[in-house]
């Protein structure tokens, strides 16, 4: 208030044109007021400033006190810019560090059309050698297209280049060098940060790292199951901007540096991964199934090796560029099937360690066995026929097996199944993991215990089942499998995914008995000795395996089919000393794995463990003393 | 403080008022130290005094002059070494770009399947059963297992073929990656047009099975030697550009243009 008054006061040091006591003389003396005079203008002029000067202060106290938030809010809002700075997301990598799945930062290619036309005509009006717009406009279509290829088609981005959009993406995932070369040659388009997802092994274990979305968040698989970890969180920072675009110094506020994403290590063994993929691939095409699976497991620490499914996709080219009958899902976790035979190692388990039998027993088996009402018969037609313990898994006796299965009971059957883990999901990691089908022991029916010893009548997945035989093959000991390592933090800190307390289910020599007589599986022999699934046999190796033929469901007659199997497999290399459990599922094939004739996945089995044994140069068996006896002459 | 100011010294004419003050502050300060108001005129108050302080002005004058230099000279300086700053920052940047692209092509040719693939374009096919040999303690070798030449063909490419309609994006020859000898797709053709056992496609586009021809065993194409003529990095690894015209828009229109001013750092964070 007082700056202003003084310009008032100053002139009143001037000589005053007159006196006071004149002005208002003059004013009383005429007798009537005179509006033309000095003194009349110089009080309506006073009046009129005072006037102005009222509106002012008016005007300056309403935006100055009540308007002063809303107003200093708004231009916040208009200057104040957030800057986000991405988290890179974690790799995921296999039991060697190799990585599966890592991010590089890429750039997504813009374009203001609307703005740079406008500018682009200015700048052609100032100099007329420059190129016309749409010269410019083709110009750089064309660079996008010859450096993107059919990604990125001509006509596409002139559409985009002529829209009347603001803004617009003409690419994203541009390499970081081509996008330099780019922007180089057309300055008028931008870039930006675009993290992209690279998949060095294409389809290499995608049926287990999945994949991310356009979004770089996961999609299908760990990427998606284990987003939280390996995502990340961003970081931003404020500042002002003046209306140039410019920023104002010293606003930079709030800066909260990114957090990358953890990295993942996989217990999967890439090349492993790669030979069990390409191999389950074509046992799938060689023996005509509708899907072929396999897992193999580490037999000592219950680690997965590799799990793989035949016709899986290829996340590198991106998600929806797949055929669409490629296989998104992990079929080896997610799908649970009935096992048929292999399952009988649980009744030979359960037999052996309660000292119910022995291997060398000599059981008169029929061709055919009653139970509560259910009639079980072998797979081929026999009479009575003298096989040993031994025998009866050596050459897959359904009845045998049943007559074994009823000097154990029910109730310890029970028991013995829940100790496998049958019924329960092993948490191995995985998304979308299936816990199979168990009856609960009080939901058994009178047939029930005629078919779970034969492994009909209930379903596993293909991991579950591998786990049975890495019970046996550890020594009675099961620990739960697992596929993630360890994670790795952004600081480089790694944290051991905790070992899961093993479960006993059998003695030490009860399991080395069950693998002693397994063996008999893959003994060959001309004469009565031979075992189901010769094609395992691996040379100087001991193998110890079990067949599995189950019936499937026919949905025409709701009841088991005649000609559809899931054929299985799976096996301990080696028998004496074990290194690796394999397991096998062919979806209804019509022959065998290696296309040859029958129905085994025996030869793949051996393809997978004789390529482990070979590449980690696993001392040869010792010769077993005795051949095995499965029936006696 | 109020002087009092003798008659003969007020309002001299020619002077202005604020001279006037001046001079008679001269004049007091004068008195003060004990001279007449004469020996102030033409400039000779003090004046062995004013030559003692010549030198210590001078340094004065000196140090100020060279804190000038110094500050110009640091300004410079410093304006110079940031635009190093910011030229070596951007190389920096493009370096580490170059490297993530090196890095890519390492990862890429060292995976599992692209090895696979660079062994089936030399003709290599899997051992299958292999014999092994076993070194007794007394230096006696025991074969076991048969050894069998090979036979068969080359694996197939793993991954499955794209749809036909698919979108893949091919990086640009002479990138920084451009070292890699050929692109995954060009040997994905070869071995599928070249060798018998492809991961064959029915019309259905389902997978079906497929044949082996026993005992053929495939010659390396001439074309599918490193050196040849398609230096571009390796194809599959870039990922999938979204179909443009289904991508989605920003949520807010950006408005800086690409050549106008953009905050230093985080780079490229707006444009």
């Amino acid at each position: 208030m007082t700056d202003r008054s003084t310009p008032r006061r100053a002139p009143r040091r001037r000589p005053a044109p007159a006196p006071r006591g004149v002005r208002a003389r003059t004013t009383t003396r005429s007798g009537k007021r005179d509006r033309t005079g000095f003194p009349y203008r110089n009080r309506v002029g006073r009046a009129v400033m005072f006037g102005a000067l009222g509106l002012a202060v008016l005007q300056l106290l309403s935006v100055q006190l009540v308007q002063a938030p809303s107003l200093s809010a708004e231009a916040a809002s208009q200057r104040t810019t957030r800057l986000v700075e991405p988290a890179t997301r974690g790799t995921i990598a296999d039991r060697n560090g190799n990585p599966l799945a890592y991010t590089m930062e890429a750039k997504a290619l813009t374009f203001q059309p609307v703005r740079v036309r406008k500018e682009l005509e200015e700048e052609r009006a100032k100099d007329p050698s420059l190129p016309t717009v749409p010269e410019y406009l083709d110009g750089v279509a064309t660079a996008i297209h010859d450096a993107l290829g059919a990604a990125a088609p001509k006509e596409d981005l002139l559409d985009l280049l002529e829209s009347d959009e603001t803004f617009v993406y003409l690419a994203r995932g541009v390499d970081p060098g081509v996008a330099a070369e780019i922007v180089d040659e057309y300055d008028k388009v931008g870039t930006e940060r675009q993290d992209i997802r690279l998949y060095p092994g294409g389809s290499l274990a995608a049926n287990i790292v999945g994949a991310t979305g356009w979004d770089g968040h996961g999609l299908i698989g760990l990427e998606a199951s284990m987003d939280a970890i390996l995502a990340g969180t961003d970081g931003s920072s404020t500042y002002d901007r003046g209306s140039d675009g410019a920023v104002i110094p010293g606003s930079w506020r709030d800066r909260q540096p990114a957090v990358d994403g953890s990295s993942v290590e996989l217990t999967i063994d890439n090349d492993l991964q790669y030979h069990v993929q390409q191999e389950v691939q074509r046992a799938k095409e060689l023996s005509g199934a509708r899907s072929a699976s396999a897992v193999v497991l580490d037999a000592l620490t219950g680690e997965v090796l590799a799990m793989s499914n035949d016709g899986t996709f290829d996340p590198s080219i991106g998600v929806a560029n797949n055929p669409p009958d490629a296989e998104m899902g992990n079929l080896a976790v997610s799908s649970p099937f009935e096992p048929g035979s292999v399952n009988k190692i649980i009744t030979a388990a359960a037999a052996i360690e309660d000292g119910l039998t022995t291997p060398d027993e000599v059981l008169q088996v029929p061709g055919s066995i009653t139970m509560a009402g259910a009639t079980v018969k072998d797979a081929w037609d026999h009479g009575v026929v003298p096989y040993t313990t031994t025998g009866v898994f050596g050459k897959s006796s359904n009845v045998g097996t049943l007559m074994l299965a009823q000097r154990i009971g029910e109730d310890r059957f029970a028991q013995m199944l829940d100790l496998f883990g049958l019924g329960q999901r092993t948490e191995v990691g995985l998304p979308g993991e299936s816990a199979g089908l168990l009856p609960s022991r009080e939901q058994w029916s009178g047939g029930t215990f005629a078919n779970l010893p034969i492994g009909q009548g209930l379903s596993m997945t293909l991991l579950q089942m591998t786990a049975i035989y890495q019970t046996i093959a550890n020594d009675g000991e099961r620990i739960p499998p697992r596929i993630v390592r360890a994670t790795i933090g952004p600081d480089g800190s790694r944290t051991e995914t905790p070992v899961p307390d093993p479960i006993r289910v059998i003695s030490p020599q009860t399991a080395a008995t069950v693998r002693d007589m397994f063996r008999s599986v893959v003994q060959d022999d001309t004469g009565n000795q031979r075992g189901t699934g010769t094609g395992a046999a691996i040379e100087g190796y001991q193998i110890s395996g079990k067949t599995g033929t189950a019936q499937q469901i026919d949905p025409n007659c709701k009841c088991y089919s005649n000609s559809e199997y899931w054929i299985t497999f799976a096996g301990i290399a080696p028998a004496d000393d074990p290194r690796y459990v394999v397991g096998i599922m062919l979806d209804a094939p019509t022959r065998s794995s290696d296309g040859s004739g029958g129905q085994s996945a025996a030869p793949l089995f051996r393809t997978i463990a004789s390529w482990l044994l070979q590449r980690d140069a696993v001392p040869l068996s010792t010769e077993p003393e005795s051949r095995l006896i499965l029936q006696i002459d | 403080m109020t002087v009092k100011v003798p008659p003969s010294q007020r309002r001299q004419p020619g002077r202005s008022t604020a001279a006037q003050r001046a001079y008679q502050r001269r004049s007091q300060r004068a008195a003060q130290l004990g001279l007449s108001p004469t020996e102030t005129r033409g400039r000779r108050l003090g004046g062995g005094r004013v030559r003692t302080r010549i030198p210590f002005v001078a340094t004065i004058i000196a140090l100020l002059g060279v804190g000038m230099a110094v500050t110009l000279l640091l300004t410079t300086r410093a304006t110079e070494d940031s635009y190093e700053l910011s030229a070596a920052r951007a190389y920096n940047e493009s370096l580490t770009q170059k490297r993530a692209v090196l890095q890519r092509d390492v990862e890429t040719g060292n995976s599992a399947p692209a090895l696979a693939l660079a062994a089936a374009r030399l003709g290599m096919i899997p051992a299958g059963q292999v014999a092994r040999l076993v070194v007794a303690e007394d230096g006696s070798v025991q074969v076991v297992g048969d050894p069998v030449p090979a036979q068969g063909a080359p694996p197939a490419p793993l991954d499955p073929p794209a749809r036909a309609d698919a979108r893949i994006q091919t990086p640009l020859a002479g990138s920084p990656g451009a070292e890699s000898p050929r692109p995954l797709e060009d040997v994905r053709e070869d071995v599928q047009e070249g060798q018998p056992r492809p991961r064959s496609v029915g019309d259905d586009g389902r997978r079906a099975a497929s044949t082996v021809e026993e005992g053929q065993t495939p010659a390396p194409e001439p074309g599918a030697t490193p050196e040849g003529p398609a230096p571009a990095p390796a194809a599959p690894v870039a990922e999938q550009s979204t179909i443009v015209s289904e991508l989605p828009q920003p949520e807010a229109p950006r408005s800086i243009a690409p050549g106008q001013t953009v905050p230093p750092e985080p780079e490229d964070g707006l444009r």
